[in-house]
């Protein structure tokens, strides 16, 4: 028998057990596990460079989250986050090339490494902000690259540091549908720790301290003590997706974490929607999948094998002009068209929410 | 024995601009202390001084002592004297603009958890009703006066044995300043803080405080319990506007502020 699916169009929780539970009515339950065999039977039907493509997504993915979590939701900026991936696909190749670390090894390795960049990185934080913070983060991004830099010239590896895939009792761990579920399940298991984590009082505070510093020094939280919080989590975050990198391509180079892919990363969270999750991995899709597609529009127009030497401009141009269109036109980014969408259809066919205490 | 004890302070900001100087007063436990005066005599510069937000402000106590409990407190940092039981209601922008009610209630430090939490919650409630109904509502969405009341509500949730309001009535319709005021009464009732108001309204603050202190250019020039400062004439005429039924001239008020400097 059919039953209607009602979307919650209000805020219903009774208790502090519903407070707690992550899905909350039966249409976003359902919703989540179509979502879900979606995800997991994609490997099967699509091509290695549609694979590909999504790999690179989840990889993104984690990277946004963490920025979202030091950006949007504590409010430091930081430019340096190409770096802090550098670090951790360093440390993950070093370990790799000298001592053939295995996996469980480098993976602990690099986030230390993200913990102490990240505790070093955020001490100025607590002097500096907004644009003096963003050049102070962007340091870091030079140390890393500069020392990466230096190891691979000494070391012999100009071109890079190859990196054998990771092999688990005698298996090699290598194969296009394997790293993609693999890196899947980084994503939604970052995810689940920043939702959790923003539920948390350390979540709470991060956006306390972004919003009134002062207030919430008054209330009892040390200003200081969580701003590096904030930085340590995210950049333990950051160097693990960057060990993850490194295995999945197999091979680490710093010419791969220049300066533009730290603005790729704030262009994620700016084009996803600042202080929103779902904004982050929105951002995270739009951003790794803009450059292909533009280049199929490209392919598109008549005398496309012409045009081929100059997709990397209008690449970069057109990067440039959307970033625009969105600051101007949805500052909110994609999580804002989003939620527009979301509430047409809830509140349908009225065009806006009553006022809370109307009479009937 | 008193719960805050501030010993002649002097508070110097950018080591050149002596901004209060020899300040004494104490507050007793479950008292309503109020600070009266104009803009610029030094009330709020005295509470940053308790509250220890001097620091962020490049200002530091360079003379005399604030004892809390017996212990010594100056200098000491915001979030420490928090913990030990002073909580400071800032004068503006005192709610996150970006969180909700029950959120902002729940960010600050609590000694309390569990169960224990929820009672308080509950509590806190019952003393704000206004709030439970606006719970999921967004910080930066509430009126001037749900502000200030979500503002003590979560100052209040650090259980402090001391409040520090910071200008209750700025900006509040004066029907507002009442329904607040008679509230402060029943925390202090019901919970058994000591509250130490910061006011230029001196009709509001005398209602209820047990005791005042009136500042001029940063010295206290008059203090006294309520009905020695109402029957006070300078107070009357200066501050409550009552004398002759009319409002004094500027001139005479430019006079009255430059013999207290010299007597204060």
């Amino acid at each position: 028998m059919f039953r209607p699916v009602p979307r919650a169009s209000g805020y219903f929780r009774t208790g502090y057990g519903q407070d707690l539970a992550l899905v909350q009515t039966r249409a976003e339950r359902i919703g989540l596990a179509i979502f879900v065999v979606i995800l997991a039977g994609f490997p099967f039907v699509a091509s290695p460079f549609a694979l590909d493509l999504a790999c690179q997504v989840f990889l993104a993915s984690v990277g946004a989250l963490s920025l979202m979590l030091l950006t949007g939701y504590a409010g430091q900026i930081s430019l340096g986050h190409a770096g802090l991936i550098a670090a951790g696909a360093f440390t993950t190749g070093i370990l790799a090339r000298e001592i053939h670390a295995p996996f469980w090894i480098t993976l602990p390795a690099s986030a230390v490494t993200g913990i102490v960049l990240g505790f070093v990185f955020g001490l100025p934080s607590l002097r500096l902000r907004g644009l003096y913070l963003a050049v102070s983060t962007l340091a870091l991004h030079f140390v890393v690259i500069y020392l990466g830099g230096e190891y691979e010239t000494k070391r012999g590896f100009s071109t890079g540091i190859l990196v054998e895939p990771p092999s688990l009792a005698g298996f090699k761990l290598s194969g296009g549908r394997f790293w993609y579920f693999v890196l899947l399940a980084a994503a939604a298991l970052s995810l689940l720790i920043c939702i959790n984590l923003l539920r948390s009082r350390s979540g709470r505070a991060f956006r306390a301290v972004h919003a009134r510093e002062t207030v919430a020094e008054a209330l009892g939280i040390s200003i200081a003590g969580t701003k590096l919080l904030a930085f340590v989590i995210s950049s333990a975050m950051t160097s693990v997706a960057g060990c993850l990198f490194a295995y999945y391509r197999g091979f680490v180079s710093v010419e791969a974490f220049d300066l533009f892919l730290s603005i790729q990363y704030v262009a994620m969270i700016i084009i996803g929607g600042m202080g929103s999750l779902l904004g982050a991995l929105l951002g995270a899709a739009f951003v790794t999948l803009f450059p292909y597609a533009i280049e199929a529009l490209l392919h598109l127009l008549p005398n496309a094998d012409k045009l081929a030497g100059d997709i990397f401009a209008v690449n970069y141009a057109s990067f440039g002009v959307v970033m625009i269109l969105f600051l101007v036109f949805e500052p909110l980014g994609l999580v804002g068209i989003w939620h527009r969408l979301q509430n047409y259809f809830l509140l349908w066919p009225f065009r806006y929410r009553p006022l809370a205490g109307a009479r009937k | 024995m008193s719960l805050l004890e501030v010993e002649k302070i002097e508070v110097v900001y950018k080591r050149v601009i002596t901004a209060v100087q020899g300040v004494t007063l104490s507050v007793g436990p479950k008292q309503i202390v109020a600070i009266l005066g104009t803009n610029g005599a030094g009330k709020t510069t005295t509470l940053r001084a308790i509250s220890g937000f001097l620091g962020l402000d490049d200002a530091r106590i360079t003379e005399g002592a604030i004892s809390f409990a017996g212990r010594r407190i100056e200098n000491a940092p915001p979030h420490d004297i928090a913990a030990r039981g002073i909580v400071l209601v800032p004068e503006r922008d005192k709610v996150f603009p970006n969180l909700t009610v029950a959120e902002n209630l729940a960010v600050p430090v609590s000694r309390a958890s569990g169960a224990e939490r929820r009672r308080q919650d509950e509590q806190i409630y019952r003393l704000f009703p206004r709030l439970a109904e606006l719970r999921q509502r967004i910080g930066g969405l509430l009126s001037g006066g749900e502000r200030q009341m979500l503002a003590i509500a979560g100052a209040l949730m650090c259980r402090p044995s001391l409040l520090l309001v910071d200008e209750l009535s700025l900006g509040l319709a004066p029907v507002v300043v009442q329904d607040l005021t008679r509230r402060l009464l029943a925390v202090r009732d019901e919970l058994g803080i000591a509250i130490l108001l910061v006011e230029q309204s001196a009709a509001a603050a005398l209602t209820i405080a047990d005791y005042a202190y009136v500042m001029e250019n940063g010295r206290i020039v008059l203090d006294g319990d309520r009905e020695k400062l109402k029957s006070h004439q300078d107070v009357q005429e200066f501050y409550l506007g009552q004398a002759g039924g009319e409002r004094r001239s500027y001139r005479a008020v430019k006079q009255y502020r430059r013999s207290r400097r010299w007597y204060g």
